[in-house]
């Protein structure tokens, strides 16, 4: 990851996830996720339960 | 249009799915199209566009909150076995990535294994189509390695065993449509992993034609021995390629007749015991074997027969380049080969692993030259044809225009 990037808390982006845990120790870098999460479909959801609970 | 390929494989690669996606990007672009290419890069780091500078993730960003977010104490279905972990793991680092540069622009996204067309159908605006090619299966692949392997206890009906057939199912469910380059593969996936028919479209694969005569005639240093005929087998030197069942032949030929050399040409994990096997056979002054080269084009005009005995195989490139050069192919009744080559017109064909009737049939084509020039002249022919990249390009425009068109 970038030494310069901004970070926040992980926990920011618990919406994506089925089963959402706080993790305040994980860092992600803010400008990356912000724009992961602004082209994901809003229904988008981790992990692919259709396949990885085959 | 502006067109994504992607793969969950590396890229850019040595032949296989890069080759495949190279060309028809060339070709998709002489016909005013803009085609970008996504892949994993080649050390495996990050996913990337290879053909736009800068457009990269690198999947450090994201490792972390995926491994702590999806640790087993919240998804012990995901962590079943080390296996589905990391194949899933590998997916959303590409769905992830994916969001991060943007499908907007794309007028159609064209993935080429079931891995990123999975991937991508979960990321992509419901408004763009999505088409999927498959160049093989890879859980028929992944259920072989599993019963070589018994040390992996992975045993059938285990959730990572299911895994990959409900991978190959799920992805073809999410595509406008899939292609197979042949009733083979087509069959595997209507057949065992339960895709309706309607789903799967068939249409062999192009060959790059001029490329490859250009290559053909910048000749070889290579020569053929004076007064024997040349038996030529390019391949890769993995037990699938089925080398062992060539020289097991070879050494019952040898006791038929002596006017031959055989050229094995490539390179691979298996070399050092095909290497043993000719040694054992006595056949280190009939078979040569010359690595990976760049110029097999031009080494098939110094031979008179390809021979292709592959345990499994699904549409491989180098029947297409020995049928374009105009040798008959002797090959395996394995996967795609038997609809690539027509028994006793453009070839001969031998039951999977049977070394006494590959051994017969090198030897009736060394003994009858009008039988075996015909046999060549007739596979030329068939090629131009048959293997027509604008046939192939125009029958992929086809499909895309079709898939925007029921939008």
């Amino acid at each position: 990851m970038n030494q310069q990037a901004f970070t926040v808390m992980s926990d920011l982006y618990n919406r994506i996830f089925h089963r959402q845990v706080s993790t305040p120790e994980i860092l992600v870098d803010y400008v990356v996720f912000n724009r992961i999460l602004a082209s994901l479909p809003k229904d988008y959801k981790l992990p692919d339960t259709v396949v990885s609970n085959p | 249009m502006k067109i994504l390929l992607a793969t969950h494989w590396l890229i850019p690669h040595v032949g296989g799915v890069w080759n495949f996606m190279v060309q028809l990007k060339q070709h998709l672009e002489n016909h005013g199209h803009q085609v970008d290419m996504m892949g994993n890069s080649p050390d495996y780091k990050k996913i990337h566009i290879v053909n736009q500078h800068g457009m990269e993730l690198a999947k450090e960003a994201l490792l972390p909150i995926l491994s702590a977010k999806l640790a087993s104490a919240q998804v012990p279905e995901l962590n079943a076995h080390p296996v589905i972990t990391n194949y899933e793991l590998e997916r959303y680092f590409m769905e992830l990535s994916a969001a991060y540069f943007g499908l907007e622009s794309y007028d159609i996204i064209h993935t080429q294994d079931v891995f990123a067309t999975r991937s991508l159908s979960r990321v992509k605006p419901k408004r763009t189509p999505l088409i999927a090619h498959v160049h093989g299966s890879v859980a028929r692949e992944m259920m072989d390695h599993f019963r070589n392997h018994p040390e992996m206890g992975i045993s059938e009906g285990s959730p990572a065993w299911r895994y990959f057939p409900s991978m190959e199912y799920h992805a073809a469910m999410a595509t406008d449509i899939t292609i197979a380059a042949n009733q083979w593969s087509k069959n595997i996936l209507v057949g065992e992993f339960g895709v309706p028919e309607n789903r799967v479209a068939v249409f062999q694969y192009g060959f790059d034609a001029p490329a490859f005569y250009a290559k053909m005639n910048a000749g070889t240093p290579v020569v053929r021995p004076p007064g024997k005929k040349v038996i030529i087998c390019p391949a890769r030197l993995v037990y699938v390629k089925g080398i062992h069942v060539l020289i097991s032949a070879l050494e019952i030929l040898r006791h038929m007749r002596d006017d031959w050399v055989c050229w094995i040409v490539g390179d691979g994990d298996y070399r050092g015991q095909l290497e043993l096997q000719t040694v054992n056979s006595s056949l280190q002054y009939h078979v040569f074997f010359h690595g990976s080269r760049n110029d097999v084009p031009a080494m098939l005009t110094q031979s008179d027969i390809f021979v292709h005995t592959c345990i499994q195989d699904n549409q491989p490139y180098s029947v297409m380049e020995a049928q374009m050069a105009g040798l008959p192919c002797i090959v395996s009744s394995a996967g795609g080969l038997p609809e690539m080559v027509q028994h006793g017109q453009t070839g001969l064909i031998s039951p999977v692993g049977d070394a006494y009737t590959v051994a017969q049939q090198l030897n009736l084509l060394l003994e009858r030259d009008d039988y075996r020039m015909r046999l060549g002249q007739n596979a030329k022919a068939f090629a131009m044809n048959h293997w027509s990249m604008d046939l192939m390009v125009q029958r992929m425009l086809m499909m895309y225009h079709g898939a925007l068109t029921q939008r």
